[in-house]
């Protein structure tokens, strides 16, 4: 383990400051306190992928592992605590609460109070961002070398790896996009039928479920360039997994609607929901990349000569 | 409506509104999220995107559905000796 600069510890701290304030109340609202898990869910998950950007790099870096060099981690990592403080600033001028459209201006803040969990929030993004760049422009950054683990056998590109790809984006882009998720009708009375997307219904889901999906694109893409971290056969194992739990999350939330528990009653009035075209297309593109992901897998066995010498290498990225 | 049931769908609805905002405001950071209100229910552009990804599915195929994995070893062929060439054990 090498000598972890003091500036990375800063950026950890921080991290951890980020974990902690998205279990606390962000908004008082008419006397009862809201949490930042459901209040604010995307704005939550863009704190806790700070968060974890900031410590996945810190580690790596403290491993010799880092795969990309010192000044691109320290801007990495910044650039996403930027994304997460701006988003923080912005959900405290314009609480949630207020209008149903975008844009309705600060005017909207109406009898919401802002908490001291969300400027806990906000410090946490500040220590993770001035600590990342101020790292990023040091003469460590500057003299550390991307030292990236990449396996010692690759297969490289292959059409179950891009099938594993498109179904992993398939499985974002129907039930989170444009596309219908869910049709709801008599939801608190209403007398029309709505239409819900996947985003805005199920928000940590979606989150979910667009991390998996940049993972596997990201491995498919390593691959494809002969820098995969994991042997053939393991990347194949880790994309069909990663698959997998992203369908068993997606079937769980076909089966399990969100909207007869909104504001955390179970006595909800709504009346039918219909899952729509885009949630089982969602589904099949879930289970798509798995099945490509294990085909990959099963024919990636190491010839019986080379699996003992078949290791892994460290080699500077490009 | 009673105090309690009123109350009830306050909260409700202002959380419901809180994840519609919240949705929509986090789908300017996200572009491919743009719209993010899930009104799509029609066939004709589900249609079009399942073809556009069956398209690439199969382009993926043609295109290294041949390809050999990289970076292995493959046994280099000895080229075969020569009549009366001097094998290299021969002694001196």
């Amino acid at each position: 383990m090498r000598r972890v600069p003091a500036l990375l510890w800063l950026v950890a701290a921080g991290a951890i400051v980020q974990l902690v304030s998205v279990t606390l109340n962000f908004y008082e609202l008419r006397g009862e306190p809201q949490g930042a898990w459901y209040g604010v869910p995307h704005t939550s998950d863009l704190i806790v992928a700070s968060a974890v950007v900031a410590i996945v790099a810190v580690g790596l870096t403290a491993a010799g592992r880092q795969p990309f060099r010192g000044r691109t981690i320290g801007l990495l990592a910044g650039a996403v605590g930027v994304l997460a403080a701006a988003q923080v600033v912005y959900r405290m001028a314009v609480p949630p609460y207020g209008c149903l459209q975008y844009g309705c201006g600060f005017g909207a803040k109406g009898d919401t109070e802002v908490l001291t969990g969300m400027w806990i929030a906000l410090a946490g993004c500040a220590v993770v961002v001035v600590g990342a760049l101020l790292y990023a422009f040091s003469r460590t950054a500057r003299e550390t070398p991307a030292a990236a683990r990449i396996a010692g056998r690759q297969s490289g590109m292959t059409p179950w790896l891009g099938l594993a790809g498109l179904g992993s984006v398939a499985m974002f882009v129907f039930p989170f996009t444009v596309f219908t998720l869910y049709t709801v009708e008599g939801f608190f009375g209403s007398r029309v039928t709505q239409p819900w997307g996947g985003w805005l219904s199920i928000p940590h889901t979606s989150s979910l479920i667009l991390a998996a999906t940049a993972i596997v694109v990201g491995l498919v893409v390593a691959a494809a360039r002969g820098r995969s971290p994991f042997s053939p056969r393991a990347l194949g194992v880790t994309i069909g997994t990663l698959a997998l739990l992203a369908a068993a999350r997606i079937l769980y939330r076909l089966l399990d609607h969100p909207f007869d528990t909104a504001g955390g009653s179970g006595e909800t009035p709504v009346g039918d929901v219909t899952v729509e075209l885009g949630g089982y297309l969602g589904l099949a593109g879930a289970l798509l990349a798995a099945v490509a992901g294990f085909v990959h897998a099963a024919q990636q066995r190491a010839p019986a000569g080379e699996r003992s010498v078949a290791g892994e290498a460290t080699l500077g990225a490009r | 409506m009673s105090d309690s049931a009123k109350h009830t769908f306050d909260v409700a609805s202002a959380r419901l509104r809180g994840r519609a905002i919240e949705g929509a405001s986090f789908c300017a950071i996200v572009p491919g999220a743009a719209g993010g209100g899930g009104t799509t229910a029609h066939f004709l552009p589900i249609a079009l995107a399942l073809a556009a990804f069956t398209a690439a599915g199969v382009w993926m195929f043609h295109r290294w559905g041949g390809s050999e994995p990289a970076q292995v070893p493959k046994r280099v062929p000895e080229p075969a000796a020569r009549p009366g060439a001097l094998r290299p054990d021969a002694g001196a």
